[in-house]
């Protein structure tokens, strides 16, 4: 009897704090379908009297968020191809091969994690202001790549270091060379630490703000976090629209997350453990 | 095999494409910044070599520079004794085996994944005294004399930042603890149940000495996020009002790019680095005991 009061006082406990986690997501879905006489007037927690969908089309259209998550698609496709590839080549080279500044580059990319990326923002304004690329996407991609990289590359080698060898010497034996084995026998095992470090670059790269906010000088190059960020001073009288503008950003995190969570959540603890 | 590994070329040819990326767009930025530094520089006209001028103007003159310190601290302080103990408490809570357990975790997990700029936009319109939510709600429940403009007073300022990252990461240390917990092997507890060791007791003497690794990872953790704090503040208040929730990392990007002064952002910017890797390396010194086995 007394364990029974004691679980479900635990239950409230725990789903009091869940409704702390979701009402203001709660409020922020359920804004984005009401006007703003419907906000400011009606009942806080009140589902909207009717659901429209003009907050929606004016935030795509209007406030140009169609643009703004083209972009961010396109920014962080890229990004996530480059940091997969390049990041396990290198590890690669580092776990497998034979050479004598193989110390020396893992503790420069160790820097790369430990250093804060506030460190880089002026110099890298200078270096893609030389380069010519500051009106052009690549001045994001370039540096995200950099930054993601060396995460990437001390997720795999964990992950090398443990994989066995033969694999590899039996598809060299067959003929294959190191470039040809490496793409058709390695990179297939190395599945599941490349999905970890994509949802890892997916979540850092689709949410940064701070170099999109520096190097982004074109408004048609703004990703979704800088155009919402302008949206919000642009919009600051009616809430409708930029609720429905962030509802549409969250969107494909809230998917992946459906989809992927244990994975997520797996990714998150291997991220947090090599800091 | 062992030869064509040892070929140069090949080494090259898998090292050299992300290697260069990463010089040019990280290492090499970090070094400049320390020469930065030691510059007057408005990033057009020529640079002066000015020596430590700029670190002598930073501790002595800028009054918003150590209003930034506290700030920071402050952000620290409630990372590791208020979000910290919480997140422990809700790791406890969802390892317990009970249904929806699941459930409740990816509930408390998802604000994590948001980003920081939806989350902070989110809540200054829950904080806006015209169309939020909490304002309103207050009025509902009878709390109206309490009400105020949350983001805007420099007495709440700080305090309503700090509620919205607590909000936004506690989920994040509750699954490192959570995935620590698991690794606990279940007969400890049954033996501890036989000496008649449970709830809290066993908490006490086996889950908190055999989690003192993941603790002090979460500590760590905390207290680097609180130092490089940025997009928060910057999206919530930008700094305000009247500088009471500036950082280090805002004022070094309002310095460089806002007022052209590059070479005193660039000092900001190395004291940062500087105090990420030295307050992270005394923790793990001091933090670090001898393995607990049992």
């Amino acid at each position: 009897m007394l364990r029974k009061t004691k679980n479900s006082s635990i239950y409230i406990l725990m789903i009091i704090i869940a409704v702390l986690q979701l009402f203001p997501l709660y409020w922020l879905v359920i804004s984005a379908f009401k006007d703003n006489s419907e906000i400011i007037g009606g009942t806080v927690w009140a589902l909207p009297a009717e659901w429209r969908l003009s907050n929606f089309t004016e935030a795509w259209v209007s406030a140009k968020v169609n643009q703004f998550f083209g972009n961010s698609v396109i920014v962080t496709l890229v990004t996530l191809l480059f940091v997969l590839l390049f990041a396990s080549m290198m590890a690669y080279a580092l776990t497998r091969m034979k050479f004598k500044y193989n110390s020396l580059i893992l503790f420069i990319l160790l820097m790369g994690v430990m250093v804060p990326i506030h460190a880089t923002l002026i110099p890298l304004f200078m270096i893609l202001k030389n380069l010519g690329i500051l009106s052009s996407r690549l001045s994001i991609i370039l540096p995200y790549i950099a930054v993601n990289l060396p995460i990437g590359v001390y997720m795999l080698s964990a992950f090398l270091r443990t994989m066995p060898k033969e694999l590899e010497e039996a598809a060299f034996m067959d003929g294959c060379g190191v470039v040809k084995s490496f793409f058709k026998v390695v990179l297939p095992l190395l599945k599941p630490p490349l999905a970890s470090v994509a949802i890892f670059v997916f979540l850092a790269v689709w949410n940064e703000l701070l170099m999109a906010s520096t190097f982004i000088q074109k408004q048609e190059l703004r990703t979704l976090p800088l155009g919402l960020m302008n949206f919000s001073g642009q919009y600051s009288i009616s809430w409708g629209p930029l609720a429905a503008a962030m509802v549409i950003s969250t969107l494909p995190i809230l998917l992946a997350y459906v989809l992927f969570s244990d994975q997520m959540e797996k990714s998150f603890t291997a991220g947090a453990i090599l800091k | 095999m062992e030869k064509a590994l040892s070929n140069k070329k090949i080494i090259a040819l898998f090292l050299l494409p992300g290697l260069t990326v990463f010089l040019i767009f990280y290492f090499v930025p970090i070094v400049m910044t320390a020469y930065y530094s030691l510059q007057d520089w408005d990033g057009i006209n020529p640079m002066a070599f000015i020596g430590l001028d700029n670190y002598t103007k930073m501790f002595t003159m800028d009054k918003s520079f150590w209003q930034a310190v506290w700030n920071s601290l402050a952000f620290l302080l409630v990372g590791v004794f208020i979000q910290l103990p919480v997140s422990f408490a809700l790791a406890l809570l969802v390892s317990r085996k009970m249904k929806g357990r699941k459930w409740f975790r990816n509930i408390y997990f998802f604000p994590v994944v948001m980003s920081t700029t939806m989350v902070s936009l989110l809540w200054v319109k829950i904080y806006d005294p015209n169309i939020g939510m909490l304002n309103t709600l207050m009025d509902t429940l009878g709390l109206g004399a309490w009400t105020g403009a949350w983001l805007g007073d420099t007495k709440t300022a700080l305090l309503s930042v700090l509620i919205v990252t607590t909000w936004h990461y506690v989920g994040y240390n509750m699954l490192i603890l959570f995935a620590g917990i698991q690794g606990i092997p279940e007969q400890y507890y049954e033996a501890a149940k036989l000496d008649g060791a449970t709830g809290w007791k066993a908490v006490r003497h086996i889950t908190f000495p055999l989690l003192s690794d993941v603790l002090r990872i979460c500590i760590v953790l905390n207290v680097i996020y609180a130092l490089k704090t940025f997009e928060s503040v910057y999206v919530m208040t930008n700094g305000g009002p009247l500088n009471s929730t500036t950082v280090i990392a805002l004022k070094m990007f309002q310095e460089a790019f806002l007022k052209q002064n590059f070479g005193y952002g660039s000092a900001l910017a190395v004291f940062m680095v500087l105090e990420c890797l030295i307050i992270s390396w005394v923790l793990n010194k001091i933090l670090t005991q001898e393995k607990i086995e049992y």
